[in-house]
């Protein structure tokens, strides 16, 4: 049996991908990709899968409840900073993904800020702290 | 003039002779009178040739007060923990509910940070309040004349300092703002005392014996005083400031009583504390010279609140300067040593106000100081070594008990120091 062309190499590679990217096929599926149709349908995307919580970092900007929100026994008011601890990362952003809680990266935390008396696990520092220290 | 008839030209240039002459007798009456102006009243003097009064102190009161400082400085102030905590965390839920509260107003959004002046301001300037200011804008005859400068000064609004003044435009979220901001800081404070303490919750800092004053001093007298362990007492200089400058002017007359003094200007029977810290600023203000809109950032500042109407008529400063007559006398007569020549000519003169203003409250501020000082002085020869914990410019902490007659005689020190002065010292169990 005589040795495939290199033609022939690069359809079975073009052919395996095929079979495997299913996402490489849509895109595909009607000849060249094309630019245009990817942007068309990246706005068509609603609901994205949602990333892995180690890919969102919420401890530089504070978040907020958006509307009035009541949690077991707690009740959240609208424009409220959610206390740091309060739920897990995975609940943080399964709630801002829902529309209930908002990052907001104008305001800084007030348990962060007096960590000492919000028992927060994190802290953070003002000019206040340095005008106002012993 | 003209009664109808033709006139000859002898009497059109009798006339135009007679005018002529009122004209230039005008212009010489004007020059003198111009003239006169520009004369300086007073000498020119020098800052330096000011004489004030100061105390009778012994030789080796600086060394004894170093010495006194070191020892405060060394001793330790014994604080509750779980009083310190508990005040701490009830704070935070105190501080949220302001926040909430303050959050209600529809002027602030989400976004608003109530901690940060830019953040609180920007809605409120929005919202017009600046054009509210009590305090008028500079008139533009004032700005091509350069003057009414200071004008500028008490419109401007830089800090929650000041934050007061937007209270005429929108007064329910500056009252709601202020109330928030000042427990932040309270909080802030403690914050930072929980992190100086050691594990035995004991302190000690340079801040508690060189007679500090101002917001950290405060911060302290309203929320670090009730949380000391043990038995302390604190010896209470009131109304220092005012016995000072009535000292210094040599004025005889007796302090009124703030509350009474209010009294008598609303004609209330029920009497606040707020009316009674108003009616100690408007006096401060007044011994310390400020009149006019001066006086009234100075007592909006005291009290963080718009100051009333009858202030800015002057009722009060009247009612002031007949009790006080020295005090006008004196700002004035000190004026006098801060002049200074304009375009260098030697007989016009133009006031230094700041200068002046800055030079007099430096000297009262020192005053007060060695008031400090010497009531500290009293306390450390006749209590027990390390009683005294922390010398405030206004107050003593001391550990321990009272002696019933220390106050009497903290009073006889600091009028054989200060010949001829009313102190009011005042003894308070913690």
């Amino acid at each position: 049996m005589s040795e495939p062309s290199e033609e022939e190499l690069r359809r079975r590679r073009v052919a395996v991908a095929f079979l495997e990217d299913e996402d490489w096929r849509k895109r595909n599926r009607s000849g060249a990709p094309s630019k245009k149709r990817d942007a068309a349908e990246s706005k068509k995307v609603v609901n994205p899968t949602p990333l892995p919580p180690s890919h969102v970092s919420h401890a530089q900007h504070v978040v907020i409840a958006v509307r009035n929100l009541t949690i077991g026994d707690r009740q959240l008011f609208n424009g409220q900073e959610i206390p740091p601890d309060l739920f897990s990362p995975s609940e943080i952003d399964r709630r801002l993904d829902c529309g209930d809680l908002a990052p907001c990266k104008t305001r800084r935390s007030l348990f962060r800020l007096l960590h000492k008396f919000s028992k927060c696990s994190e802290s953070d520092y003002s000019e206040e702290h340095r005008q106002y220290r012993l | 003039m003209n009664d109808g008839r033709l006139r000859s030209a002898g009497e059109i240039a009798f006339a135009n002779h007679e005018r002529s002459a009122f004209a230039a007798e005008a212009s010489r009456q004007e020059i003198q009178r111009q003239l006169s102006i520009m004369r300086p009243t007073p000498p020119a003097l020098s800052p330096k040739d000011l004489q004030l009064r100061g105390p009778i102190l012994n030789a080796d009161y600086g060394e004894l007060l170093a010495k006194l400082d070191s020892k405060v400085r060394d001793s330790r102030i014994d604080f509750d923990g779980h009083k310190v905590m508990k005040h701490g965390e009830d704070g935070v839920h105190t501080l949220f509910s302001l926040e909430l509260d303050a959050r209600l107003e529809p002027i602030f959004g989400t976004n608003t940070d109530f901690t940060s002046f830019e953040s609180v301001a920007r809605p409120v300037l929005q919202a017009g309040a600046e054009d509210a200011i009590t305090a008028p804008r500079r008139t533009m005859a004032d700005e091509v004349a350069g003057t009414a400068q200071c004008l500028d000064k008490i419109r401007s609004v830089v800090s929650f300092l000041g934050f007061w003044k937007f209270g005429k435009g929108q007064p329910t979220a500056v009252r709601k703002c202020l109330a928030f901001y000042n427990e932040f800081v309270r909080l802030i404070f403690l914050q930072s005392i929980c992190t100086w303490v050691s594990d035995d919750w004991r302190l000690s800092h340079r801040f508690f014996c060189s007679g500090s004053a101002g917001v950290k001093a405060n911060c302290f007298e309203s929320c670090c005083l009730s949380m000391l362990k043990g038995r302390h007492f604190r010896v209470i200089l009131r109304d220092a400031l005012s016995s000072i400058v009535l000292w210094l002017v040599g004025e005889t007359s007796e302090l009124p009583n703030p509350r009474s003094l209010y009294a008598e200007w609303s004609g209330k029977r029920c009497i606040s504390p707020e009316e009674v810290l108003l009616s100690r600023s408007v006096v401060e203000a007044y011994l310390l010279g400020k009149s006019g809109w001066e006086a009234w950032d100075y007592i909006g500042t005291s009290c963080s609140s718009e100051p009333p109407d009858e202030l800015i008529r002057g009722t009060w400063e009247r009612d002031l300067k007949r009790r006080f007559p020295k005090v006008a006398l004196f700002w004035s007569d000190t004026q006098q040593y801060f002049l200074e020549s304009v375009l260098g000519h030697p007989g016009i003169f133009k006031k230094q106000s700041e200068k002046h203003r800055t030079f007099i409250e430096q000297k009262i501020e020192a005053l007060r100081q060695c008031v400090s000082g010497i009531a500290a002085l009293t306390l450390s020869e006749n209590l027990p070594p390390d009683a005294i914990r922390a010398r405030f410019r206004d107050f003593i902490l001391c550990s321990g008990e009272a002696k019933p007659d220390i106050d009497e005689l903290i009073r006889s020190k600091l009028v054989a120091a200060f010949p001829g002065g009313v102190f009011q010292v005042e003894i308070e169990t913690l």
